[in-house]
């Protein structure tokens, strides 16, 4: 008889018992989390319940202080870990107000943190058709290429730049925070193509998407829905969540 | 001198050592339908006071003056511009851009005069400071003397501080500190930077990227 090799995998991301502070308040506590390689999941509930902080936490923001718990990713305490240190073990974050930088060239930027990930000296040339092919995928006019990063960006530009990001780094986790606010309906449907794309290709990718709204959850489907209220964590299920969310509310999610 | 329908671009960039006292006079005088640029840029000295000068003697004459001013620890740099205008149509512009860190000091100290001879004269001044640190300091001091009522004269200011949150978006993408404020410090001076010729252009980022090194905590 063949018995089946029993392999225990940890999870890709653990939170354990994490609580964050900023400015002496409390905004986080005890929030746990397992979040396995090849997953999606969904993070939604009020304004104010410390979804955002979460993830700005999670990339190693400096707006916040842990004061109990861990985080563990790939094995390794990230706590420990500077920004960079946790992009370069492949933690992406979408922000949900990406930060204007005039004078910074798009195409130099994305060669950089490409070169960084790739741990190798791609030369201009080389990087183009990398580019282009990234860009294209995004829904981006080449000439996005050669303006300033997000200077002067409509809302959903800045969102389909995060996206491109996203796209030249291919990370392991990708954090999309409210990726889908202020966006129409066609640039939704964009981004969520992206982001499926970029599954499709490294199919171990996990996925943490914070949202308000069901209508992006049609669109990525998630393997399991959590509902933070509070600063905590309160409900977690399947995608059935998402409805009996949309009938009636966070506060009968339950 | 730039006489009549001229154009002269005169570029300077300088890094001197710790212990020299840079004191410069530059002076253009712009006849008839004449372009004058001047494009400074001061990074190193103790200290540095210079302020590039256009004397608008010809009808239309244009004067421009783009400087960069970077104040690096015990440094003090005092740039700044002068436009004279004399002759009627004239027109200037000056762009100023300064940096501060490590304690360093910026100042803009600049003149706009415009005589009663200057009818129909226009003037642009614009200054931006970048102070990177608590101990570095910016301080500007123009100066508008205007002696005729159909000038048109425009100033604008702007002090900046290196955001922490600019830095955690750079950094969250895998690069340093230290690379993500020198990317903002080159984007901040960038708008003067691509006027300059390509191998001065290099030596400015560069140097800004080796002054960066260990800087940021």
């Amino acid at each position: 008889m063949l018995k089946k090799a029993s392999i225990i995998l940890a999870p890709m991301l653990e939170i354990t018992n994490l609580s964050v502070k900023s400015e002496d308040k409390l905004i986080l506590s005890s929030v746990n989390l397992k979040v396995e390689s090849g997953t999606v999941h969904a993070l939604m509930g009020p304004n104010g319940s410390g979804k955002s902080t979460l993830a700005q936490t999670l990339a190693g923001s400096p707006a916040f202080t842990v004061t109990a718990g861990s985080i563990v990713f790939k094995g390794e305490d990230l706590l420990i870990k500077s920004p960079e240190q946790r992009a370069n073990l492949g933690i992406f974050l979408s922000f949900q107000h990406p930060l204007e930088i005039p004078g910074l060239n798009v195409a130099s930027f994305l060669r950089m943190i490409y070169n960084r990930r790739v741990g190798q000296n791609t030369l201009p040339v080389k990087f183009k058709p990398i580019l282009e092919e990234k860009m294209t995928l995004a829904h981006m006019a080449p000439e996005f290429a050669q303006r300033y990063l997000n200077d002067g960006f409509s809302g959903g530009e800045k969102k389909r730049m995060e996206i491109l990001q996203m796209l030249v780094l291919e990370p392991d986790l990708v954090i999309l925070d409210e990726v889908d606010s202020g966006l129409d309906v066609d640039a939704l449907k964009d981004i969520a193509k992206a982001v499926m794309y970029l599954k499709e290709k490294k199919p171990q990718t996990a996925i943490l998407l914070i949202t308000h709204y069901a209508r992006i959850l049609n669109l990525i489907k998630p393997d399991l829905v959590h509902i933070m209220q509070k600063g905590a964590i309160t409900t977690s299920g399947d995608s059935s969540l998402v409805h009996t969310i949309e009938t009636s509310g966070f506060n009968n999610g339950k | 001198m730039v006489k009549q329908g001229a154009r002269v671009r005169y570029t300077t960039i300088q890094n001197w050592s710790g212990d020299v006292y840079n004191l410069v006079t530059k002076r253009a005088r712009v006849e008839k339908d004449g372009i004058m640029e001047w494009l400074d840029g001061n990074l190193g000295s103790k200290a540095t006071m210079k302020y590039p000068s256009c004397y608008l003697v010809g009808e239309r004459a244009y004067g421009e003056v783009l400087s960069i001013a970077y104040a690096d620890g015990a440094r003090h740099q005092d740039a700044g511009a002068k436009m004279i205008h004399i002759a009627p149509n004239t027109t200037s512009k000056i762009i100023s851009k300064s940096v501060s860190i490590r304690g360093g000091r910026t100042s803009y100290r600049g003149l706009v005069h415009i005589l009663p001879s200057a009818t129909n004269a226009r003037a642009k001044v614009e200054c931006d400071a970048l102070i990177l640190d608590s101990k570095s300091a910016s301080d500007t001091f123009p100066v508008m003397r205007i002696n005729e009522s159909s000038a048109q004269v425009e100033h604008e200011a702007t002090v900046s501080k290196l955001g922490e949150e600019k830095l955690f978006y750079l950094t969250s993408r895998g690069i340093t500190k230290e690379e993500a404020a020198g990317l903002i410090i080159n984007g901040f001076i960038e708008p003067i930077v691509k006027e300059l010729p390509l191998e001065y252009a290099v030596e400015l980022n560069r140097l800004i990227e080796l002054s960066m090194e260990g800087s940021v905590g």
